[in-house]
């Protein structure tokens, strides 16, 4: 929602009855003596700076997105669910840990492991 | 913003794609004009800078392309916006501090400087119609928010005379009048 004072009403107003006209103004008269084929391949350049442009920004704010998520959700699972999961990945990657070994590492310890997993898991 | 899948409303990112790429030259050159337009007294940014810059909110999401709007309007509307938004950014902020430039959907703020910028910007318009006393009239009709007949009436102008006239003033604020700005 925005509230306008009258000159930035009056900008807005002027811009739209221009617009209209603009729109009605024929295409060579737009066009100005420019070809369409050089009008085209500067909005072609554009479309393609602006795509990567965009790509990047996207990346950038989906990489925020995951770490204001990671620092604000507590880890939703057991401890027992966490040893489990822990297990079945060194199982399935060969790694070699005995069970024992799983069992002597801290609570703490296999929840940090855990989530570290996890984001292997799901980049 | 981002992309909110959700919204039915809005163009997916494909489909700004193809709305902006499937634009034809002509349009594509009239979004240039508004460009050029708009851009005329922004600190920093021509033309092309900005019109890319709207492309590039459109691509990423952060500005929304409603679904069922033709692209040139959807890119004068938000060219608009955004020129309005970096001429706040780049002189209001002093008075204006709870402004914010990096989202561009917040709730706007208005301070004296903000429409003292507005104003600067009007007076600016009918400048560029001086020595044109009839376009100037048009112009001035068209901030009242006055369209054709309804301007004629009041600019006073016999039918002809106002349509030679609407159509210089539509040229002199496309800027045939000067060089292509920043492309």
């Amino acid at each position: 929602m925005s509230i306008k004072s009258r000159y930035e009403i009056q900008l807005d107003q002027l811009l739209d009855a221009w617009f209209e006209e603009l729109q009605q103004m024929p295409a060579h008269e737009v066009l100005a003596g420019e070809s369409p084929g050089t009008v085209r391949t500067r909005a072609d350049a554009r479309l393609a700076r602006a795509t990567q442009e965009a790509g990047r920004r996207r990346l950038v704010a989906a990489r925020a997105h995951a770490a204001l998520d990671r620092a604000r959700s507590p880890i939703a699972v057991s401890i027992e669910e966490a040893r489990a999961y822990i297990a079945r990945v060194l199982q399935d990657t060969n790694y070699t840990l005995a069970a024992r070994q799983l069992e002597e590492i801290p609570d703490e310890e296999i929840l940090r492991l855990y989530e570290q997993l996890r984001e292997l898991e799901d980049p | 913003m981002a992309w909110d899948l959700k919204d039915p409303g809005r163009l997916t990112y494909q489909e700004v794609r193809d709305a902006l790429s499937q634009m034809d030259e002509v349009d594509l050159r009239r979004a240039e004009r508004i460009a050029g337009f708009l851009s005329q007294r922004l600190p920093g940014m021509s033309a092309e800078d900005l019109l890319q810059e709207v492309y590039t909110q459109l691509l990423s999401g952060d500005r929304r392309f409603p679904r069922g709007v033709h692209a040139l309007v959807v890119l004068k509307t938000a060219m608009r916006s955004e020129a309005s938004n970096v001429r706040k950014a780049g002189k209001a902020s002093p008075v204006d501090p709870l402004y914010q430039p990096e989202n561009v959907d917040a709730p706007e703020r208005r301070s004296p400087e903000v429409e003292h910028l507005a104003r600067e910007e009007l007076e600016a318009v009918v400048k560029s119609c001086a020595g044109d006393s009839q376009a100037e009239l048009v112009v001035l009709a068209w901030m009242d928010g006055l369209k054709g007949e309804e301007a004629r009436v009041v600019t006073e102008l016999d039918l002809k005379t106002f349509d030679a006239a609407r159509k210089r003033a539509t040229r002199k604020l496309a800027g045939f009048d000067r060089a292509r700005e920043g492309s």
